[in-house]
Formats: structure tokens, C-alpha cells, sequence
């Protein structure tokens, strides 16, 4: 058929038709384009015919588009080309141009013809450009599955947030973003959820934990939405890491705990100001008045022993204000770790607490076998020994031959281990839960202390990170401190 | 009629005060004096260490019972003696039960006197005066 037949065949039917049309003979030859074509391409009418269809094929695909067409020529089917891959056409400037191609074989034969419409998706691809665009802005990950949980659709957020390459999570199962140990209820979950159908946050308050590229989990929250699109059901999950936030919450939660115990500690101070700093005063007031009186009556022995009375309890109500000050003060002391010798401070404070005077009520031994260097705070290491050392002495049982002092020290993965143990009266047992309470006494000695002792003890240990503990029988007292020891120094000034 | 009078108060110099207080309020007073809470709530379990160390009532037993004090305090010492009440193993009409303490809390006046045998609430230091007042508003 020569060009003029052609013409004459569908030159009508091209010329009133809207969409852009071209006739390409068997070889490859442009016969007959419309109106419409040639606007799209940018040629004038009839510049076209004759030329190789390849004139508007992109460069990089031209030089393989010859044996491509063959292959169409030698099997002719009525089909779209390039199922799947996004064509693009060449405009007379150069430019490419996004379009659709569909493929109708004409006439049968060696003779046969092919019309080839072209459908102009510029706009659809910049719309999707668009929708991408709008898509990969969002700062929360957005991830779409199918029915069959198959990841879909991710947008730049998703995939930064997970660490995966552009499109390396579609087609993947989306268990592959969970955490190993929820997979398979997970895979449950999401089963009923495509049954459910309603818009909502994933997980109904529990913590929710995604799984990065690297293996390793963070913390998530979820929106669900489901979408029934064209393709079917789908589920989009909008996704945030809430680590900063999450580390955020558990900081001002901690805090909350620091103050409540503070204020708690306040109240308990008030209360105890009223009771344990007024009551040495209100008996010392007693004693004065009494003492006024037996000079009136001149009972001057009387007086002496009263005035005797009133100093001791002076002495005392001065050492319980010094103990609530330095348990206000173990807040604040330094927080530097430096060596030091366990044997040395145990010798030191044992010299300071008066029981070297009296060698024949009370003995101190020792079992050291900690590793050196021990790394602590020196004052609040004192503290603890100072006041545990002191009770074993002021609570020693009378009734024995003789009383005993045990400090022993041993290292264990990480921890230094201090125990100081007695033989002495014991505490309580229906007392041992307020052991370390304010202001708790247990015995009613002649001369009792503050009841603000092991609460310092307990203080200070915490502030090195430790914990203690304690047994106690009518037999004796163990009290364990475990603070823990850090191989590398704070300070490398200290190490040496 | 001799009044059986417990001193409840770990602290050696307030029980010398409440001694002396009593001994020269003119008033005709017999003292018990018990160093710790526990201490003074032992009794209530053994009826013969009760008559040794209280005697028989009536008159009523007045009771200054200090606060603050090692082991049992003396709300503990209260609940105690609610229990001994509660199961009739004392009257109640048979205690005057003084709570007396250096606190002026608001709450710890409030706590004692929840309990109908806590007649009141004295805070030290006391003198003679005011022990023959509470006496007289008590016993007279």
C-alpha cells in the first residue's frame, strides 16, 4: 500500500480523531500522523512522513528501538507498549516527553501497518510527583500493605526511619519492621484488623517497638487508616519514633520520683522538726524551771544534778542537728571518685568513734579481700562506715563476755562488697522495715541517738550507685553494703 | 484515794520532770514509771505484772503517754490499748489517757484525740499547776 492509499484510507478518520495518531509502515517508516500528534511531538503537519519512527524515540533507547520493533512486526498483537516501564517520547526540541503508547496492527501480510496512539501523561506524572513529593515531606513514616501484609508503598521518612535504600521495602512482608518476638502476633493482629476496618492507634496503649535494617529496636507509635482502594484492601500505617520523646517521658518521670521522695523527705523533716528538735527543749525548759525552783528552796545538789541533766540533753539536741545537717548535706556532696584504702579509713574512723577506749568491751577485726584499687567518694564511704561502726558499738549486748565487730570486703563482677557485722542486741524484727527511715530508734539506751544514722548510711550508699541490706537477730547485725566499682577510673589523675 | 499514775516516755529527763511535777502538785498520786512503749503495753498481756506494777483500779489509771518514742510509739501504744478495749479484756472507763508530747502538731493533737479514752493533749514541759489542774478536771 503506498503512502498516498494510506492517506486516503485514514486521513479522515486521523484528522478528526483527539487523540495524537500515527500510522508506521513495516520498515519502520512514519506514513501518516495527525493534528494532534504532530502538536504533541512538535512538527509541523506532514513533516513527519518518511521519517524513522526512531526520530521520536529518547537517544538512549534509539539505538535498541529497530530490533524491538521487529520483534513486534514479526508476532503483531493489538497491545500497549512497554508494559511497566515509563515510556517517554522525543520532542522535536529534545525534550522527553511522558506518554502512553498503544499498538494496533492494520492490514495483514508483508503490507501491514501498525497505528500507534500516544496518550500524553505529563500531567498524571506530575501529579504523582506531586503526591510523592507531599508524600516523602511528612516527617512520620508512612507505610501502605496489602491484604497479604506486603509492604506497598514507603515514603523517604519510611524508609530513613527503618534504614533501608529507596523502594528496598516493597514487596517485603512488613513483619520484617517488627520485632522477632512479636512477629507472630503481629501477623494475627493484623489479620483482624483488615476484618475491622477502622481508623485508629496500633496497640492499645502498650509500648510498640519497630525493627531497623541495623537489627536493632526503637520505640514506635502507630497510626492505622485503611484504604480501600482500586487495588483492593490496603492499610496505611503512620509511623513516628517517639526515642527522643520516650527518653524525654522516663527523665521527667524520674524527676517526679526525686521530687515526690523529696518532698516527702520535707514533710517528715517538718514533722520531725516539732517532735525531735523541740523535745530536748522542752526538757531542758523543765529543767531550768526545776532548777529555779530548788535555788529557791536551796536544794543546790538537786540544782547540779538537774543543770548536769539539761547540758547532756543540750549536747545531744546540738549532735541531732549536726546529724540532719549532714544528711542534708550528703545531697550535695563531691561526686569525684578517687582510690582508697579500706583498711587505712576502717583503722581511722574505728580511732574516731571512742571504742579504741575501751579494748576489753569491744574488739574490731577485719577480713579484707576486696581487689584494689577501690574507687569511691571518701566522705561518703566514712559516712556509711562511721555510722554502721558506731552502732555495732553503741548497740553492743552488755550481757556478753564480749562484744565483736567483723568489717569484711570482697570484689564481685563489678562490685565492691562491704559487710559490717556484730554480735550486739540486734534490731527488732516488727522494726526492721523502718530501719532506714528518719528519726527511727529502736533501743532506749541511756544515751540515744538521732535516728538519723542509717538513714544517712542508706543516703550516702545510694548516691554511689549501691544498695544495702541487712540481717539482724537477737544475736548480732549484719549490715551489706554492694557499691559498685567501675574498671575504668573517672579521672585518669586518680588512677595514677 | 490514790491515784495510779503511768509515766510513759523513753526519755529519762521528761520522766524526772513528770515526777517532780506530781510529787509537789499536792496531789495524792502513786508513779509507775515505764521507759518505752512496748514496755508499757506488755502489761496488758500478763494480769499479774499488771497488778504488781499498777495495782487494782479503780480509781482510774492516768496515763502520760509520750509520742515519739523508740520501737512503739505512742500512737502504737494507743492502737494497743483500743485492742484491749475492743475485745473487753479491759473497761476503758478505768484509763485517763494523756497524750503528752513537746509536738503542738496539729495532727498528731488530732490523731490522739480520735480515741475516745485519750482524754487529752498535753505538751511538755509540765509543771505542778498544770498537773493539779488536770487533777482536779479529771478526778474531781
Amino acid at each position: 500500500m503506498s503512502f498516498t492509499d494510506i492517506s486516503n484510507k485514514y486521513q479522515l478518520a486521523l484528522g478528526i480523531s483527539p487523540t495524537p495518531l500515527m500510522v508506521v509502515g513495516h520498515n519502520g517508516t512514519i506514513l501518516l500522523t495527525n493534528q494532534h500528534f504532530n502538536l504533541l511531538f512538535g512538527y509541523d503537519e506532514g513533516e513527519l512522513a518518511n521519517k524513522p519512527v526512531e526520530v521520536l524515540v529518547p537517544d538512549q533507547i534509539a539505538a535498541a528501538h529497530p530490533e524491538l520493533r521487529q520483534a513486534f512486526f514479526e508476532l503483531p498483537t493489538n497491545r500497549s507498549m512497554g508494559t511497566g516501564r515509563d515510556l517517554f517520547g522525543k520532542h522535536k526540541d529534545g525534550r522527553r516527553i511522558p506518554i502512553e503508547i498503544g499498538l494496533q496492527p492494520i492490514g495483514d501480510g508483508d503490507e501491514f501497518t501498525v497505528l500507534v496512539s500516544v496518550v500524553d501523561i505529563t500531567e498524571r506524572k506530575n501529579n504523582e510527583l506531586r503526591i510523592r513529593l507531599a508524600l516523602d515531606a511528612s516527617a512520620s513514616a508512612m507505610i501502605m500493605i496489602d491484604d497479604a501484609g506486603k509492604i506497598v508503598l514507603t515514603n523517604a521518612s519510611a524508609e530513613l526511619m527503618f534504614g533501608y535504600d529507596k523502594d528496598e521495602l516493597i514487596g517485603r512482608p512488613v513483619e520484617d519492621l517488627v520485632p522477632e518476638r512479636f512477629r507472630r502476633k503481629h501477623s494475627v493482629y493484623r489479620t483482624s484488623y483488615l476484618n475491622s476496618r477502622e481508623r485508629r492507634d496500633m496497640g492499645m496503649g502498650r509500648d510498640l517497638f519497630g525493627l531497623n535494617s541495623n537489627k536493632s529496636e526503637f520505640p514506635i507509635e502507630i497510626g492505622l487508616t485503611p484504604i480501600d482502594g482500586v487495588d483492593g484492601r490496603r492499610v496505611v500505617a503512620t509511623i513516628n519514633d517517639i526515642t527522643e520523646r520516650k527518653a524525654r517521658d522516663d527523665l521527667i518521670k524520674q524527676k517526679n520520683i526525686a521530687l515526690t521522695q523529696l518532698n516527702e523527705e520535707l514533710t517528715q523533716f517538718a514533722y520531725s522538726a516539732s517532735h525531735d528538735l523541740k523535745a530536748p527543749l522542752s526538757s531542758i525548759a523543765g529543767a531550768m524551771k526545776i532548777c529555779q525552783q530548788d535555788v529557791v528552796d536551796g536544794d543546790l545538789e538537786e540544782v547540779s544534778d538537774n543543770l548536769a541533766r539539761a547540758q547532756k540533753m543540750a549536747e545531744r539536741l546540738a549532735q541531732r542537728i549536726e546529724d540532719m545537717l549532714s544528711l542534708a548535706r550528703a545531697d550535695h556532696a563531691e561526686s569525684d571518685l578517687r582510690p582508697i584504702s579500706i583498711p587505712e579509713t576502717v583503722r581511722e574512723v574505728w580511732a574516731n568513734i571512742g571504742a579504741l577506749d575501751h579494748p576489753n568491751e569491744i574488739t574490731l577485726r577485719t577480713n579484707f579481700s576486696h581487689k584494689d584499687p577501690i574507687f569511691t567518694v571518701g566522705v561518703r564511704l566514712i559516712a556509711i562506715l562511721e555510722n554502721l561502726l558506731s552502732n555495732a558499738w553503741k548497740y553492743r549486748d552488755q550481757s556478753k563476755q564480749k562484744s565483736e565487730v567483723l568489717v569484711e570486703t570482697r570484689s564481685t563482677d563489678g562490685n565492691l562488697i562491704l559487710a559490717v557485722r556484730d554480735n550486739g542486741i540486734g534490731i527488732p524484727e516488727d522494726c526492721h522495715e523502718k530501719v532506714f527511715k528518719l528519726f527511727q530508734r529502736f533501743s532506749d539506751g541511756a544515751n540515744p541517738g538521732s535516728g538519723l544514722g542509717l538513714a544517712l548510711v542508706q543516703k550516702n550508699v545510694r548516691h554511689l550507685g549501691g544498695t544495702i541490706a541487712f540481717e539482724s537477730s537477737p544475736d548480732g547485725t549484719t549490715f551489706t553494703a554492694t557499691l559498685p566499682q567501675y574498671t575504668e577510673p573517672v579521672s585518669q589523675e586518680a588512677a595514677e | 484515794m490514790t491515784i495510779p499514775v503511768a509515766i510513759v516516755d523513753d526519755e529519762e529527763l521528761d520522766r524526772y520532770i513528770a515526777n517532780r511535777a506530781i510529787k509537789s502538785s499536792d496531789t495524792d498520786c502513786k508513779v509507775v514509771e515505764f521507759k518505752a512503749g512496748d514496755e508499757f503495753a506488755h502489761i496488758f498481756g500478763d494480769e499479774a505484772e499488771f497488778k504488781e506494777r499498777i495495782g487494782t483500779l479503780p480509781p482510774p489509771l492516768l496515763v502520760l503517754l509520750d509520742i515519739n518514742m523508740p520501737r512503739m510509739s505512742g500512737f502504737e501504744v494507743l492502737e494497743a490499748l483500743k485492742k484491749k478495749f475492743d475485745a473487753k479484756e479491759y473497761r476503758p472507763e478505768l484509763f485517763i489517757v494523756l497524750m503528752y508530747s513537746s509536738s503542738n502538731h496539729a495532727e498528731d493533737r488530732a490523731t490522739a484525740l480520735e480515741y475516745d479514752f485519750v482524754k487529752d493533749y498535753i505538751v511538755k514541759p509540765i509543771d505542778q499547776d498544770s498537773f493539779k489542774q488536770l487533777i482536779e478536771k479529771h478526778y474531781g
